[in-house]
């Protein structure tokens, strides 16, 4: 009898839990068709929106746009890859305690002067040493 | 959509288009012009290795017709030293242009003239190698290819690289001449301040440093005047290999003295 009466409270208990686990199911299903369905929807909208433009000179303006853009872009790019790189001289400095910072309109020139000066003289090096004539071979004779 | 709507669109879109069209062409302008020493320095090095191929081709050829004597191997050395002496024009043109890009490095306000000249020199020498390609490829047989090697060879000697070793001076002596400018410049506005913030005080360091100054630039003066006097004494349009080398040594040597006041102008302004 005990163990007649144990499986009815069993049965009970899941029957229970049963009532309490169906309700939970048909939300989850919308909510899986939902998140497959949104992409689908715009993917959906798209293409509409696409198809629907249907002068072929508007695509065809558009598509050139985008073409110079990138031309332009990947041009812009490879100029300001290509730019020298300045040459940099390490020069030993003496230690100053604090350096003082200059203020005097006049000397700040004259130190851009200089600036300026030193680059020019950095340029001087090996100027024509890579322009001297080829040396060919033009002793064309056949014995 | 409405006509008008439609129209207003396209010519919105056709005059962005054209704006980016006309800003990418601003845009890449300068960046040419920056490029075209570094674009000439690359064309005359591609044809140097070209030349270097052309001319195995054209000794391998050379060698089988002196070895065999047939009208197929005399016919392959004919057209191997037609490529090969074509070549040759073409590493001149290159070379030339190369050159003449290497101007665009120098400061030429103190002497714009020279520039011009040497321009149309080198467009002369240019349209004489493209004549004398012409020549070579409207030959027909083998026995006319070396006098015109003979031909191209004298007048290099004689007239293009003589043009070269000036337009190098050139280049040495204005570069320089604009340096030696600017470091007097530099100098001068130096000991004004100078003056003007001591106001008779004298001072050791200072006393010291102007010494070393004018001692310098007395050096580089020295050596400038020699360059200078050497420039003077080549003719108008072409120099001797060796005026050229005696021109570019006083230069450096000038350039290598003005190279010694770097330190000296850094040590200044860490004193005023």
């Amino acid at each position: 009898m005990k163990d007649e009466q144990t499986g009815l409270m069993e049965e009970e208990i899941l029957k229970e839990e049963e009532k309490f686990a169906t309700p939970m199911q048909p939300d989850n299903k919308e909510d899986k068709i939902k998140s497959k369905r949104a992409p689908i929807r715009l993917y959906d909208l798209a293409k509409k929106a696409a198809l629907s433009i249907k002068r072929p000179k508007i695509i065809t303006l558009f598509l050139l746009f985008a073409i110079i853009l990138a031309i332009y872009t990947a041009l812009a790019l490879l100029a300001s890859k290509r730019q020298p790189e300045e040459i940099t001289q390490t020069t030993i400095e003496t230690s100053s305690p604090s350096p003082e910072v200059v203020t005097d309109p006049a000397l700040i020139k004259i130190a851009n002067d200089i600036d300026n000066f030193k680059l020019e003289l950095d340029k001087q090096e090996g100027f024509s040493s890579d322009l001297f004539p080829p040396i060919l071979d033009l002793e064309i004779s056949f014995k | 959509m409405p006509q008008s709507k439609v129209s207003s669109i396209k010519y919105f879109v056709l005059s962005i288009v054209f704006s980016f069209l006309i800003l990418s062409v601003i845009a890449i302008i300068p960046a040419f012009a920056q490029e075209s020493l570094e674009k000439a320095r690359a064309d005359y090095s591609f044809q140097f290795s070209k030349y270097r191929e052309i001319q195995k081709e054209y000794q391998s050829a050379k060698s089988q017709y002196e070895s065999f004597k047939t009208a197929t191997s005399k016919n392959e050395a004919f057209l191997k030293t037609k490529d090969y002496q074509a070549q040759i024009d073409n590493l001149l043109i290159a070379y030339v242009l190369f050159v003449n890009e290497a101007g665009s490095k120098v400061n030429w306000q103190s002497n714009a003239p020279d520039r011009n000249k040497i321009t149309e020199s080198f467009e002369a020498e240019n349209s004489y190698f493209k004549d004398h390609r012409e020549k070579v490829q409207k030959a027909q047989t083998l026995e006319e290819l070396p006098p015109l090697a003979k031909e191209l060879n004298e007048h290099l000697n004689k007239i293009t690289f003589l043009k070269i070793y000036r337009a190098l001076s050139v280049y040495e002596l204005t570069h320089v001449n604009s340096t030696f400018d600017n470091f007097n410049k530099i100098y001068n506005s130096l000991n004004e301040y100078i003056s003007g913030k001591n106001s008779g005080q004298s001072n050791s360091v200072i006393s010291n440093w102007q010494s070393e100054m004018t001692s310098i630039t007395m050096q580089a003066e020295t050596n400038f005047v020699r360059a200078q006097k050497k420039y003077s004494q080549i003719k108008q349009e072409t120099a001797s290999k060796g005026e050229y080398q005696e021109i570019s040594l006083y230069s450096t040597k000038t350039s290598q003295e003005l190279k010694k006041t770097k330190i000296l102008f850094d040590e200044i302004l860490r004193i005023l």
